[in-house]
């Protein structure tokens, strides 16, 4: 174990030099006030720590200003320290250097760290401090910073699924909201109803029994209004409107082309080649079934027509079973056809509204490319048909552009001519519908934000479910981890209680005080509490009973047990006139109690009491404690600094 | 005897213990290697972890 042999201080505070000789053993320093034997415990404490406490956390004091001898320069003064397994010398200098040997590397850092130095001033600092910060100079000693980290880890994500999961609820609170605050949905077959009562209200003529009707009814009642009028291009206006609105099959002809270009496109060259195939022996077959020809329509030579014929046919029917492909042409040819059939017919419909209004609408053009293309695709001319299909775009393309051009000023002037009506009936028809349409849409509108809410819901329901589950395992493990580690520091405050009690009672026997306890404040994360009992009032603030000296004592029996329990196999042990304010039947139980079970250690203890210092003198005889010097103070001088006389043992 | 380290071990292996007694196996197992290296990552990351660990419980 290491010890401490010599300790050399040169210039720093009330001494100008002075050598200690602890041979490896202890020291009991006696001597008046203001004779420097504070300044030896600052010298220790520098050594060490490089600050001087009493010269730290003061405004206006340091160690680099005030640490230095006064008449000493600041660069000359040092203290050096010279110990024994390993042996070795450390010198620190109040300029910062600091010269340690290797093999005294890991003393200074404990040295550094350890809390071994208790002065008067320090005797209660733990008994009046906050619990927090009476647990932050516990968890400094304990390594409870970690601990501490590690749990604000465990929290914080705890806390953050915590927020999420609040946020995921609020949000679901407000979509619920929202969908009860949205207008319950009466469906559309009792808009309908509704439309046709206020219908029925206002002229009994008009009806819609599907709300495909709302265009018809609209342009019959602009007609019916043209006719009341008796102005027949107005009239053959508003049929031409109701005509156009209704339109001529565009929708259903673009379609069915789409599907002819689809299923007859270039992708499917071979099943094409197998189409022209099957229509040229199809055409051969129809020939032969209606002509008694004997000769070839081809060579001309002589033939078998009935065996030709038979022979077709079968070619055909196979042809045809194999060919799915000519079966979906077939089928959208047809589709075709017959959109072109109705287009066809729509539009000859329009021609005498379009002569009577007056208008010229681009239809020839349509009408001729319509019958272009019925004529290919029955002849079954599938690249020719896509290619007139192309003409018949074109055309469709012009007349919707007439149509939408044409169609919105005669609206136009139908609504003029219906709100011009007296009795406004027409005008209040057409806002029955108006509203009915409008009512419908916003019926709808609803609908779609019913259900974007409903999905919003679900994906919030999911998010919650989440959350809980993350929130679930993050408390959990936040939970156990905090249990454990309190009831970790706890089992250390217990340890400490025990040397604590011990030693108050040892100090204090039969004074009337309870069980004196450290324990974590479970209601509070980093929190100590301080309890002792008095005269049957159990679980008190020490504060509440015991005087100044019970204090003092209570303040270094805590130190003491934290020596005891944090400090292990580490030598030193300071202790600055600690004892002050402590009668002297009790300072003899402190000075038997320090030798007792402290006395396997370093021992630096200054006293200005010199009763107490010749107590401790004669108890090291009685303990049998033989490596103890004991120094007198005999005198200061501020050149000199401290005297000191060696009191030898008179046996 | 280093009173520091023995202190934060012993909770550390009091911990995991006691996350695995509770059946929280997965998480102990992906706790160990922070605790043991004594390097907790931030509570971002150890959120990302139980995101992941409560997302394959359920």
């Amino acid at each position: 174990m290491t010890a401490l042999e010599r300790l050399d201080i040169h210039g720093i505070r009330g001494i100008a030099d002075l050598s200690l000789a602890f041979d490896g053993g202890s020291i009991v320093l006696g001597g008046g006030n203001g004779t420097g034997k504070t300044a030896c415990v600052d010298a220790i404490e520098f050594l060490y720590t490089g600050s001087i406490t009493p010269l730290t956390g003061t405004q206006g004091l340091s160690v680099r200003h005030h640490g230095a001898h006064v008449r000493i320069p600041a660069g000359e003064a040092h203290v050096a320290a010279h110990f024994s397994g390993p042996s070795g010398s450390v010198t620190r200098r109040l300029s910062g250097q600091l010269d340690v040997p290797v093999d005294l590397e890991g003393h200074m850092a404990r040295g550094a760290q350890l809390a071994f130095i208790l002065r008067r001033s320090q005797l209660q600092q733990f008994i009046h401090a906050k619990p927090a910060d009476r647990y932050r100079s516990m968890a400094d000693l304990i390594g409870a910073e970690e601990l501490d980290r590690t749990e604000t880890v465990l929290k914080g994500a705890r806390d953050a699924f915590e927020a999420k999961l609040s946020q995921a609820q609020t949000a679901l609170a407000r979509i619920d909201v929202r969908i009860a605050e949205l207008p319950e949905s009466a469906g559309d077959d009792a808009l309908l109803r509704l439309a046709n009562e206020r219908l029925e209200a206002v002229n009994g003529s008009y009806r819609l029994n599907a709300w495909d009707d709302v265009r018809e009814v609209r342009a019959a009642v602009l007609r019916d209004v043209a006719a009341a009028r008796q102005d027949p291009a107005l009239e053959a206006r508003a049929r031409l409107a109701a005509e156009l609105q209704r339109g001529i099959g565009e929708e259903r002809l673009r379609s069915s082309a789409g599907s002819f270009r689809e299923v007859t496109g270039p992708a499917r060259p071979q099943q094409e080649h197998l189409v022209d195939l099957l229509n040229l022996l199809r055409r051969g077959r129809d020939y032969l079934r209606e002509s008694a020809e004997q000769r070839c329509p081809l060579c001309e030579r002589e033939m078998r027509g009935r065996v030709l014929f038979e022979r077709l046919v079968e070619r055909v029917a196979e042809l045809e079973e194999v060919s799915l492909h000519d079966q979906r042409v077939q089928r959208a040819s047809q589709e075709l056809i017959e959109a072109l059939q109705e287009t066809t017919q729509r539009l000859r419909a329009l021609e005498p509204l379009l002569g009577a209004s007056g208008l010229h609408a681009p239809a020839a053009p349509l009408r001729d490319a319509l019958t272009m293309v019925s004529e290919s695709v029955r002849d079954r001319a599938l690249t020719e048909s896509r290619e007139l299909l192309d003409r018949v775009r074109q055309a469709l393309d012009r007349w919707e552009g007439w149509a939408r051009q044409t169609l919105a000023p005669i609206e136009s002037e139908m609504d003029s001519a219906a709100s011009g009506e007296e009795d406004d009936t027409a005008g209040a028809i057409l806002g029955v519908l108006e509203g009915a349409v409008a009512e419908r849409a916003a019926q709808e509108r609803g609908r779609q934000e019913l259900v974007r809410l409903q999905d919003e819901r679900e994906r919030t329901v999911a998010e919650i479910g989440a959350a809980e589950r993350a929130f679930g395992l993050a408390e959990r493990a936040y939970r156990i981890f905090n249990r454990t580690k309190n009831a970790e520091i706890q089992r250390v405050y217990d340890d400490l209680r025990t040397d604590l009690a011990r030693m108050y009672d040892v100090l204090h026997p039969g004074e009337g005080h309870g069980v004196v306890a450290i324990a974590m404040d479970t209601r509070k994360r980093g929190s100590s509490d301080l309890r002792m009992g008095f005269y049957g009032r159990d679980d008190e603030d020490p504060r509440a009973f015991a005087s100044e000296g019970h204090l003092d004592s209570l303040g270094l029996c805590i130190f003491l047990a934290f020596a005891r329990r944090f400090n292990g196999d580490w030598p030193l042990l300071v202790l600055d006139d600690v004892v002050a304010t402590v009668d002297a039947a009790h300072k003899v139980r402190v000075a038997r109690l320090l030798l007792e079970e402290f006395g396997d250690r370093q021992l630096f203890i200054t006293t200005h009491d010199s009763r107490w210092f010749r107590e401790l003198q004669r108890l090291q005889e009685e303990t049998g404690h033989t490596n103890v010097r004991n120094l007198a103070i005999e005198s200061w001088t501020l050149e000199t600094g401290p005297r000191i006389r060696e009191l030898v043992s008179t046996g | 005897m280093n009173v520091e380290s023995s202190v934060v071990s012993r909770v550390y292996d009091t911990f995991l213990a006691a996350l695995e007694e509770e059946g929280q196996v997965d998480l102990a197992e992906a706790l160990r290697p922070y605790l043991e290296r004594h390097a907790m990552p931030r509570s971002a990351e150890i959120a990302d972890l139980i995101v992941a660990l409560s997302a394959v419980q359920a």
